[in-house]
C-alpha cells in the first residue's frame, strides 16, 4: 500500500497538467519514466507509442524505461499488445511497471514482472516496510525485484532471480539464483528444498554450494550473521 | 471455424533451445493428423531458415512461401504445397532468402486467421530462440506442444518459453519428451521424463525414444507416419491422437522398444545388431 501512496504522490509531481491525454517522459537516476496517462484510450495509446522515436527514443532504448500506467486498468490483452508491438519491436529495456491501480499491479505481479520503483544504489525508503507474496512458481527468465520482503508461494527453478531488499521465503524448490538485503544488513534467504549453485545476502556472495553439502534438497534457512553466511537446516 | 463449421486449432510447435524435434515433430504429426482424417496444414515459421519442406519431402514443389503471401505478392492457395502422399496434407513453406524482420506480428496474425477458414489443424514450426521469429511464430496460435530433450539445458529452455507461453495466454501448453534413452535413464546419465515434468509442471502429451529412423526418415524427405512402424513413428502416432482427443494410455519405453522389433528378434535369436 506504501507503493501505491507514493505513486499517487509522484503523479502530482510528476505531472503538471495530468489530465493532458499525452504521452510524457521524464528523466530519473535509474533512467527514463515513460508516463502513459490514463486519459489516453487503449487503442490511442498503442497509436502514440508508436509515434515515439528520434533522440528521445534512443536515450529510453540505451539506459532503460519505467513504464507507469498511472492508474489504467492494465488488461492481458492491452499487456501483451505494448509488449508485442511496443516492448519487443522497439527493443527497449523496461526496468519496472508502476501503476497505482491495485488490479493492474496485480496483474503484472502474476505474470512475473517488476514492479515499482526500480532500486538504485541511493536507499530511499526502510527494507521490510512492505511484502511482496507471489502465488506461482517463477521459471527460467523470470525476474523480480522488489524493495521489501518477497515471499514465493511456489517452485522457484533454474535461471529464476530474485532481487530484494530484505529477507526472501521461498515455499518449494529453490535453484535459481536470490539476493537478499541487497542495501545491506542481516537479512535471511529461506527455502523448502535447498538447490542453488549460488546465493547472495548483502555484499555477500557464496558460489560454491553443490550436492555435497549436507542441507542440499532440505528445507533450510541461510542468514548473514556477523558478516558470515550461517545455513540452518529447519526440522519442523 | 474451417469451411466445413469444424473448429480449427492453431498450435505452435516450439522448445526455446534449437535441434531438440521441432521440425521433426510438426512434419510427423501433421501426417498423422492427416492420415487421420483430417484437414492440415504445416506452416513453417523459420523464415530464412526453412527446413520443414525438406524434413516433409516437398522442398522441389515449393514456388511461393509465407513471406509472398504476407506481402501480397501472391494468393494464399498459390504458396500453399499440396501433400500427394497424403490426402488434406499441405505444406506453407518459409522464405529461405529472407530474414525473420519480414514478417511482423500483425501479419502472422491474420495469416492464421486466413488458414483457419481453410484448415482444421494448423501446425506452425516454430524457430529456436525467443526473439521475435518465436514471438510470430506464438502470436496467432490457440495452444502450444513444447518439445524437450531429457538434459538440462533443454529443459531450462523449456522453462524459458512455458513461462512467455504463459503470459501470453496459450492454453493449453503441453510438453513432449524427445529422444529419450531409457538405458541412460536407467544407468542415472540422463533425466527421467518424471524429473522433467516435476520441473517443467505441465501436461504431458508424448514421450519419443531415441531412434535412428527418425535421422533417415528426415534425410529422404519421408516422415516416419507416412507407414513406417518404428518406435518413434508410433509415439508420433499417439501423440498426434491425443492431440485430436482421444486417450491413449502412455507405454512403458525399454530397451527393445527403443531399438525396435526387428533388433528385439535378432538377439532372441542370437544375431547381432
Amino acid at each position: 500500500m506504501a507503493e501505491v501512496v507514493e505513486s499517487v504522490e509522484n503523479r502530482k509531481d510528476l505531472h503538471n497538467g495530468a489530465d493532458r491525454a499525452e504521452i510524457l517522459l521524464k528523466g530519473t537516476g535509474y533512467g527514463v519514466r515513460m508516463i502513459l496517462p490514463e486519459a489516453l484510450p487503449d487503442e490511442r495509446l498503442l497509436e502514440e507509442l508508436l509515434r515515439f522515436s528520434g533522440d528521445a527514443a534512443r536515450l529510453a532504448r540505451g539506459i532503460g524505461v519505467v513504464l507507469d500506467l498511472q492508474g489504467r486498468s492494465l488488461t492481458r490483452p492491452l499487456l501483451l499488445a505494448l509488449l508485442s508491438q511496443f516492448v519487443w519491436t522497439g527493443d527497449f529495456k523496461v526496468l519496472s511497471w508502476m501503476s497505482y491501480n491495485v488490479d493492474t499491479l496485480e496483474l503484472l505481479r502474476s505474470s512475473g514482472f517488476s514492479i515499482g520503483e526500480p532500486m538504485t544504489d541511493k536507499p530511499e525508503r526502510s527494507a521490510g516496510s512492505n511484502t511482496l507474496v507471489l502465488y506461482q512458481s517463477l521459471r527460467s527468465g523470470q525476474r523480480v525485484e522488489h524493495d521489501g520482503d518477497v515471499v514465493l508461494l511456489g517452485h522457484m527453478n533454474d535461471g529464476a532471480e530474485i532481487y530484494s531488499s530484505g529477507n526472501v521465503f521461498i515455499r518449494g524448490r529453490l535453484k535459481g539464483v536470490v539476493h537478499a538485503g541487497m542495501r545491506g544488513g542481516e537479512y535471511c534467504i529461506s527455502a523448502g528444498q535447498f538447490e542453488a549453485r549460488q546465493l547472495r545476502i548483502a555484499g555477500k556472495l557464496c558460489s560454491t554450494l553443490g550436492s555435497d553439502v549436507e542441507w542440499w534438497g532440505k528445507a533450510v534457512v541461510i542468514s548473514l550473521e556477523n558478516d558470515s553466511l550461517v545455513a540452518r537446516e529447519l526440522k519442523l | 471455424m474451417d469451411s466445413s463449421g469444424v473448429q480449427s486449432r492453431v498450435i505452435v510447435i516450439t522448445s526455446g533451445k534449437g535441434g531438440v524435434g521441432k521440425t521433426t515433430t510438426t512434419s510427423n504429426l501433421s501426417v498423422a493428423l492427416a492420415r487421420s482424417g483430417h484437414r492440415v496444414v504445416a506452416v513453417d515459421a523459420d523464415i530464412g531458415l526453412r527446413n520443414l519442406d525438406v524434413v516433409m519431402g516437398l522442398e522441389n514443389r515449393v514456388v511461393y512461401n509465407l513471406i509472398d503471401v504476407v506481402e501480397g505478392s501472391c494468393k494464399l492457395s498459390q504458396a500453399l504445397v499440396r501433400d500427394k502422399r497424403v490426402d488434406n496434407l499441405f505444406l506453407l513453406p518459409a522464405a529461405q532468402t529472407r530474414t525473420k524482420d519480414a514478417v511482423s506480428s500483425g501479419q502472422m496474425e491474420e495469416l492464421c486467421s486466413m488458414l483457419r477458414e481453410e484448415f482444421e489443424y494448423i501446425l506452425i514450426d516454430s524457430p529456436a530462440g525467443i526473439e521475435s521469429g518465436f514471438r510470430n511464430a506464438v502470436v496467432g496460435a490457440d495452444e502450444a506442444l513444447v518439445i524437450s530433450t531429457p538434459e538440462v539445458p533443454s529443459v531450462r529452455d523449456a522453462d524459458r518459453i512455458i513461462g512467455l507461453l504463459e503470459s501470453m495466454e496459450k492454453a493449453p501448453i503441453r510438453l513432449v519428451v524427445n529422444r529419450l534413452r531409457t538405458s541412460m535413464v536407467r544407468e542415472g546419465e540422463m533425466l527421467d521424463v518424471n524429473d522433467v515434468l516435476d520441473i517443467l509442471a505441465i501436461d504431458l502429451i508424448g514421450v519419443v525414444p531415441e531412434d535412428d529412423s527418425v535421422v533417415k526418415s528426415a534425410n529422404r524427405g519421408e516422415p516416419l507416419t507416412l507407414s513406417d512402424s518404428s518406435p518413434a513413428a508410433l509415439a508420433f502416432q499417439r501423440i498426434a491422437a491425443r492431440l485430436a482427443g482421444d486417450e491413449v494410455p502412455f507405454p512403458k519405453f525399454d530397451e527393445e522398444n527403443e531399438r525396435g522389433l526387428l533388433a528385439g528378434l535378432r538377439r532372441l535369436f542370437g544375431k547381432k545388431d
